[in-house]
């Protein structure tokens, strides 16, 4: 059944005139594009969808995103918003009644498109020259959040919004911060409440997969570093890395909750131990995908990034051990010189040419 | 002559068990390999339980639907399919797969054609999903769906092509399935080749090492068998697999204290598992203790869940107790062989344990009738197994009808060539009617399979003394143990008439033997001097008790029954 909010374009809410739907309908919330009704730039008005502010959980995750993305407001690669948790009484009309509901919104920057649209078409040297500095957003975005102790939790390409036209070309921006949090804050439910994770299947860490999360600091980063890894993949193959990886991964988290309580762990290390083999073959797959100019060292990232075991993907080379653990300064220099290997390789040939 | 050898040879509880990659099913059986369907457990998705309570998040899946609605290309289809089918939506998940397949570019998206011929396989459709992947040209998507391909063909039954398919594929996942076919054709010396470089190049599984101690176990070297098992059950210690394999060989090492603890493990995080307290009250017979085993049987028929539980149990339960009750002296031949009668009928003839134990009780006396009877009931639960095998040749040699004994027999090592019995029984049944040729050809061919197996290393050397060829006798005396030449060479002096030169030289390594307190293997002697003696003289045999715990040695217990059988057969004729 479609949504109250879905109804909206069109409509004139307050002093907000609702043009369009933007994208598709979330879970929780409709995105519409909104201008005031006195002129001035469009904007993308997050609704709350009506029915679901009965659930004190999905109203708590959409306040959260509001007060997080506030406190991101200063961050480039993180998408900026226009003012949060707003309430409004909207007119809904349903089969011929009208009635009034109160809607809480978010109004964010509208944005040109989602980086999941280009990810998922032809892959020519022009679709290479603009995914590296995009991808090289995306650590940004992420490394922004760590900066400022939040994790995002449910990062893939369809959560990266792209804005044309800025002063350095295309930009993207990490939005959807319904399941982010702060680090800072206490877990809201039990330890072991946390161990399935979050989000899409088709992206997800296997840990949380196989049911091995744990309500902890480090792992929420260490997730949010596969989450990283799982976006190049999406990149570079069109696919996340976990439809990859795991793609029976239904089947394994059964074998690990149809064994004993008590064997769970065993099983679970068993499980993670055979992805490593498939891991290395997904790595060659990457390498045969990628651009020649880099693919050596998007493999590598790729494969440290994506590492079944969480610890393993914090490795840093020597010169970036003394970096902080708290944000991605390493990746985001690793992803640089990654792009600057890619545009010089890029200015070669036609040199030669010349 | 006492040889009390009239009890069942085997009441082995572990049928064989083949684990895969976990990977396989991992890990899992060679029936995990096959099948395809995944658990129906599409509807517990990862989610956390902070949004589990209202509804779950369905954004990916009408985000990947809008994706592939508006950017329709094989890679976005490809999401949709994967986004369906973990939503649980497996018709539209197929549809999509479909869609995806059906677009040029599609051959050109290798990480599209592995979404989709996973997602295909997920659904059921497995014609669909092979012939995507036979047509994938991509050389790191033929590596990367190897395994898949494979299981796709082994679900056909097309074990061979299977193998084909994993052929060059160096991953440990590869690896280890082709190992896990490979102990399926009985190629234990590849199986255990292809999980040592499994093990060797991979971050260990559990299932590869209870694979490998199977395959070792297959091939006839039991100490590297119980090492592969302990490794295998310390990676995964609640394992019921991994601990039954590891209760086998410490079992057939005598370590019975550790075996019990074993059991006892992990019949703690397995309180209701039939088989395993089965197992124990197996152990328990082996430890001499038959009236405690007889006591915890008791205790399992009475305990509510296992009553109500699988009659196949209680069946196994019946015939077990049967078994032991008669081992204990408790109830006659007669009674016992009505029991496991009963216990395979009460199960409706679906227990090829059962069915076996009928076939190992007939086949330990000569009567014709009760074999006839046990092969017909066991073929009547269509278990096509070595028993029948076994029982088919027995009868066949008892009514002395020699062409259809050698069917028999070649039709048994064609089935089963796992099946050490077979060729025994084969090198044996050439022995008794003086044809050292057959002979040795039954024990040689077993022996490629078993190069460890003394029975046919022992049975090779005899039929070349036989034959007079005393240095070619000596030259395949086993190597494995210090008994086996010294055993032999006393055959060979019977064989070339010095009858008590050979008694005197068996008497000699046993005495031995029982000084070095090496009593399994003085056992073995004495057994050996019984089988030489029935076999080439008319001399009186000696009386040798077999205790319960040397009843795994199926062959050497078999085969002086079958060399006192034979020698009754040459006086009769």
């Amino acid at each position: 059944m479609a949504s109250l909010a879905e109804g909206l374009a069109g409509t004139t809410q307050g002093d907000w005139s609702l043009d369009r739907i933007v994208g598709q309908p979330g879970a929780f919330s409709v995105v519409s594009a909104a201008r005031h009704v006195t002129g001035g730039p469009e904007c993308a008005m997050k609704v709350l969808k009506p029915e679901r502010t009965i659930d004190p959980g999905t109203t708590f995750e959409f306040e959260r995103e509001g007060q997080l993305l506030v406190e991101l407001q200063d961050e480039p690669n993180v998408v900026s918003i226009l003012e949060s948790n707003t309430a409004l009484a909207f007119d809904f009309s349903h089969t011929g009644n009208s009635f009034v509901l109160p809607v809480r919104f978010h109004r964010l920057e509208l944005a040109d498109g989602c980086l999941d649209e280009i990810a998922v078409g032809t892959r020519d040297s022009a679709y290479w020259k603009q995914m590296l500095p995009l991808f090289r957003d995306v650590v940004a975005g992420v490394h922004q959040m760590h900066r400022n102790g939040i994790v995002h939790r449910d990062l893939k390409t369809s959560n990266v919004l792209l804005f044309e036209n800025r002063p350095h070309g295309e930009r993207g921006q990490v939005s959807d911060l319904g399941r982010s949090c702060r680090l800072a804050d206490s877990p809201r439910f039990q330890g072991d409440a946390y161990v399935h994770g979050r989000g899409d299947p088709s992206f997800a860490p296997p840990e949380l997969l196989l049911g091995a999360g744990v309500a902890d600091p480090t792992a929420y980063r260490l997730a949010d570093l596969y989450l990283v890894g799982s976006v190049l993949c999406e990149l570079v193959t069109g696919q996340g890395a976990t439809s990859l990886l795991m793609p029976q991964w239904v089947a394994a988290n059964h074998r690990v909750r149809s064994a004993p309580p008590a064997g769970q762990a065993a099983v679970i290390r068993a499980e993670m131990a055979a992805l490593r083999p498939q891991l290395a073959m997904i790595g060659d797959l990457v390498r045969s995908l990628a651009p020649p100019a880099v693919r050596h060292e998007l493999v590598r990232l790729f494969l440290q990034l994506c590492d079944p075991v969480p610890s393993r993907r914090d490795l840093r080379c020597r010169r970036d051990r003394n970096l902080p653990h708290t944000d991605l300064a390493w990746l985001l220099r690793r992803v640089q010189i990654i792009q600057k290997q890619f545009d010089v390789s890029q200015v070669r040939p036609a040199r030669r040419q010349r | 002559m006492s040889t009390q050898l009239d009890l069942p040879m085997s009441t082995q509880l572990d049928l064989p068990v083949i684990c895969g990659p976990a990977s396989a099913e991992r890990s899992s059986t060679f029936d995990q390999l096959r099948q395809q369907d995944t658990p129906d457990t599409h509807n517990t998705h990862v989610v956390d339980p902070d949004d589990t309570e209202p509804s779950r998040d369905d954004g990916y899946l009408t985000r990947a639907r809008y994706l592939a609605e508006h950017h329709r290309t094989p890679t976005s289809l490809a999401r949709l399919a994967k986004a369906e089918l973990d939503w649980g939506n497996r018709v539209s998940a197929a549809t999509a797969a479909h869609q995806a397949a059906g677009y040029v570019e599609f051959h050109g998206d290798p990480a599209a054609m592995m979404v989709v011929a996973n997602v295909l396989s997920d659904c059921g459709e497995h014609e669909a999903a092979e012939s995507i992947l036979s047509n994938a040209e991509h050389p790191i998507v033929r590596a990367l769906t190897a395994p898949l391909a494979a299981r796709l063909a082994v679900r056909r039954g097309d074990l061979d092509g299977a193998r084909k398919l994993l052929t060059g594929s160096t991953s440990a996942v590869a690896l280890e399935m082709s190992a896990v076919i490979a102990i399926q054709q009985h190629d234990f010396r590849a199986a255990i080749s292809l999980l040592r470089y499994a093990i060797r190049d991979e971050v260990a599984t559990p299932d590869a090492y209870i694979n490998l101690s199977y395959a070792f176990a297959c091939a006839g070297s039991p100490k590297k068998a119980l090492r592969a098992a302990r490794t295998g059950f310390m990676l995964a210690p609640t394992s019921r697999v991994a601990g039954i394999n590891l209760v086998t060989s410490l079992r057939e090492f005598g370590h019975k204290p550790e075996a019990a603890a074993v059991l006892d493990s992990l019949l703690t995080v397995h309180p209701h598992d039939a088989r395993l307290h089965l197992a124990k009250a197996e152990l328990l017979v082996y430890d001499d203790r038959g009236l405690k085993a007889l006591e915890t049987l008791s205790e399992l028929r009475s305990a509510p869940w296992f009553s109500q539980g699988p009659q196949v149990y209680i069946s196994e339960l019946m015939a077990f107790r049967a078994v032991v009750k008669h081992h204990l002296r408790k109830s006659s031949r007669r009674e016992t062989y009505t029991e496991i009668r009963t216990a395979l009928q009460r199960c409706n003839f679906e227990s090829e344990y059962v069915a076996r134990q009928l076939g190992d009780f007939a086949t330990t006396s000569a009567d014709i009738e009760d074999l006839n009877d046990a092969m017909m009931f066991i073929e009547h639960g269509s278990h096509d197994g070595e028993a029948v095998c076994n029982l088919r040749t027995r009868i066949a040699w008892l009514v002395g009808d020699t062409p259809a004994t050698a069917t028999a027999l070649r039709e048994w090592t064609d089935k089963f060539p796992a099946d050490t019995s077979g060729w025994t029984f084969g090198s044996f049944f050439g022995l008794i009617h003086l044809d050292p040729t057959m002979s040795e050809h039954f024990a040689l061919e077993g022996l490629k399979r078993f190069p460890q197996n003394l029975i046919l290393a022992n049975n090779v050397a005899f039929a070349r003394a036989l034959r007079g060829d005393a240095e070619g006798a000596r030259r395949v005396l086993p190597r494995q143990t210090r008994v086996g030449p010294r055993a032999t060479a006393a055959a060979i002096e019977i064989a070339s008439g010095n009858v008590d030169a050979g008694i005197a030289l068996y008497d000699h390594l046993a005495q031995q033997l029982d000084q070095g307190k090496t009593t399994a293997e003085a056992l073995s002697v004495r057994l050996w001097r019984n089988v030489t003696l029935a076999l080439l003289t008319d001399r009186e045999l000696t009386t040798v008790r077999v205790p319960y715990d040397q009843r795994d040695d199926v062959s050497t217990t078999r085969l002086v029954e079958l060399a006192v059988q034979a020698r009754a057969h040459r006086v009769s004729q």
